[in-house]
């Protein structure tokens, strides 16, 4: 059945009455996220992305504006707490989320909110634990890992709870390139079987990897913009202060220099095919 | 400031079932002014040694030298504290102060700087860090997760540190931050002379910057040279959990269909381009 999200006209501020509307966290922000869809959201820094993915999770009310679960409106306690299950956030800094003296009643203590039973737990918990590549880390303190150590932990909670959504906030910004690389693949993976993957990120590397990319500034919706029209406008990603992928920023100052390469290229691929019928 | 390290060890909650050998036998020599990487997989002992280096773990066995100051398991005050800079991994452990005018400030005034010599400070490192103005009255703990870590470095510049380590500094800043950070490590390098000690997972920033790089592997040194030796070993590399830097990867990506290659010394996108276009001009003139 999944999980449908959509934000009409939702505005948010954390001192709505003292700030002038220009200032808000998140302003005038209509989008949908369709279950099974694979997403990115880029933006500067302050440009609201955490802002908006607690709103997506229902701990965060919108200060203006409407939210809907599966076209019904979210108003209650109840509702927030029926979205909290289907949407799982991953937070920026691991600390924020991890609350139990060992990696595995921190693991439980999600699950143990949604009643999963005994056996169940038992089965997930190695499960994701494997899949995050904490296995054999189960007795250790949590605030005695190390940082990556800590960030692979928070993704593993999220996991045990089986969500319709999840929502990484920049989740493998401290992780060494293989974990990077594993927990991007999980990523996939995750899209793969039909699960909402919503990524904050901001690499380039990381951000084209999804089949939609949402850009923030200020508040508000810069971009919207399905896969395939990624590359011909990446280089607009400059002007708000954002990560462009090198092959792009190659292909820009060789047609700077006058290179006779085409204006639109759609791929890093192309690119190099380009340049090499030109060497 | 030299900084000599000999034979350095260190172990989490010695003697009770816990017990973590974190770091074992590692030596390295960081020769004043210069910018030292260290990279490798997560919970290889990064942090921890920068927890050594910066005197908030006092060493199991082994020695730390940095300058005329001497440190060893048996050193009860560590004397360096105050001349190293350090920026954390999670800068949010750093902040403490109701606000970011007075969190930046605390260094300097500890230094004893005077009033007008702290504001000044203060002004110059969020411009250094390319943070608004008008934040300087709000509370550290209601910004976003790339201001914190502008506010924290902001802080450790504002005490003009000789040397100055930073742990993953450019996690969770934009391009724009990271890029004005990066060029802020070159400059304090080449102006000032400040010795740089960068923990990253980010080969790119190794390329960019570090004179010499080491590798940590399972609490050990297991390997230490430049970036130019270190990225053209790629069966090591992968060995070490690590990857090539973008650059060299799109080179290497060229060099498929080209006859006579590209170096892959080149580590800046100016670099390639200018490199590119000499080679363009000869075959014309062929
Ligand atoms: N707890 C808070 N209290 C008050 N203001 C906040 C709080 N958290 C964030 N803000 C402000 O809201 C705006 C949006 O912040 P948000 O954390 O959503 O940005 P972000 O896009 O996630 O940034 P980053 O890339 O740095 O994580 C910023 O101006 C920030 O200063
Ligand atoms: N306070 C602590 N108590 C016990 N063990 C610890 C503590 N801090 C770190 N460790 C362990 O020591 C080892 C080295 O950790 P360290 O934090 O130095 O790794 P790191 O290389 O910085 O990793 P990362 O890239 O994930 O930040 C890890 O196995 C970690 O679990
Ligand atoms: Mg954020
Ligand atoms: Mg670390």
């Amino acid at each position: 059945m999944g999980t449908d999200i959509t934000l009409q006209n939702v505005w948010f501020h954390y001192y709505p009455n003292t700030q002038a509307k220009e200032n808000w966290a998140v302003k005038d922000v209509s989008l949908t996220f369709s279950q099974g869809e694979y997403i990115s959201i880029i933006g500067s820094n302050g440009s609201g992305k955490s802002s908006l993915a607690c709103l997506l999770n229902g701990l965060f009310i919108p200060s203006e504006g409407k939210l809907f679960i599966n076209g019904t409106a979210i108003d209650s306690d109840q509702d927030r707490w029926e979205m909290k299950r289907r949407v799982g956030m991953i937070f920026q800094n691991p600390d924020n989320q991890i609350v139990a003296p060992s990696v595995l009643d921190d693991i439980a203590f999600g699950m143990e909110n949604l009643g999963v039973t005994r056996e169940d737990m038992q089965i997930r918990i190695q499960q994701v634990l494997q899949q995050v590549g904490l296995t054999g880390f189960e007795k250790k303190e949590p605030h005695h890992l190390s940082g990556g150590q800590k960030q692979r932990l928070a993704i593993a909670g999220i996991l045990a709870m089986q969500p319709d959504v999840i929502l990484f906030d920049e989740s493998t910004s401290m992780l060494d390139p293989d974990g990077r690389n594993s927990i991007l693949q999980l990523m996939s993976e995750l899209h793969d079987v039909g699960i909402t993957v919503i990524h904050i990120t901001h690499q380039a590397s990381e951000a084209f990897r999804a089949d939609r990319i949402i850009v923030l500034h200020q508040g508000s919706v810069m971009l919207d913009l399905p896969k395939k029209s990624l590359y011909a406008n990446a280089a607009q990603l400059d002007q708000w202060g954002l990560d462009v992928p090198l092959s792009i920023q190659l292909h820009q100052a060789l047609r700077k220099k006058g290179w006779q390469v085409s204006d639109k290229v759609e791929s890093e691929e192309q690119l190099v095919s380009e340049l090499w019928t030109l060497m | 400031m030299d900084i000599d390290v000999k034979e350095l060890s260190y172990v989490y909650q010695k003697g009770t079932p816990f017990e973590e050998q974190a770091l074992s036998n590692v030596s390295l020599a960081i020769p004043h002014g210069k910018i030292q990487a260290i990279v490798g997989k997560t919970g290889s002992g990064k942090s921890t040694l920068i927890g050594l280096l910066s005197g908030l773990l006092r060493p199991s066995s082994g020695s730390i030298t940095i300058g005329d100051y001497h440190v060893t398991s048996k050193t009860k005050k560590i004397p360096f504290r105050s001349k190293v800079g350090v920026v954390f991994q999670y800068p949010e452990q750093q902040l403490f102060a109701e606000t970011v005018f007075k969190d930046i400030a605390y260094g300097p005034s500890n230094q004893g700087v005077s009033l007008k010599g702290i504001e000044d400070r203060v002004q110059q490192a969020i411009k250094m860090v390319g943070l608004d103005e008008t934040l300087l009255s709000k509370s550290p703990f209601g910004l976003s997760g790339g201001q914190m870590r502008r506010v924290a470095l902001a802080g450790v510049l504002a005490m003009e540190p000789s040397i100055l380590i930073l742990d993953e500094p450019t996690a969770g800043l934009d391009r724009a931050g990271s890029e004005q950070l990066l060029s802020l490590i070159q400059s304090l390098h080449e102006k000032n002379q400040v010795t740089i000690i960068l923990v990253t997972h980010q080969m790119d920033e190794v390329a960019r910057l570090a004179d010499q790089v080491l590798v940590m592997d399972k609490g050990e040194s297991a390997f230490y040279g430049t970036p130019i030796e270190l990225f053209s070993d790629k069966e090591r590399l992968r060995e070490f959990g690590l990857e090539l830097p973008t650059i060299t990867k799109l080179i290497n990506h060229l060099n498929h269909r080209i006859n006579s290659p590209i170096p892959t010394s080149i580590f800046e996108l100016d670099q390639l381009v200018a490199y590119l276009e000499k080679r363009r001009k000869e075959t014309e003139n062929e």
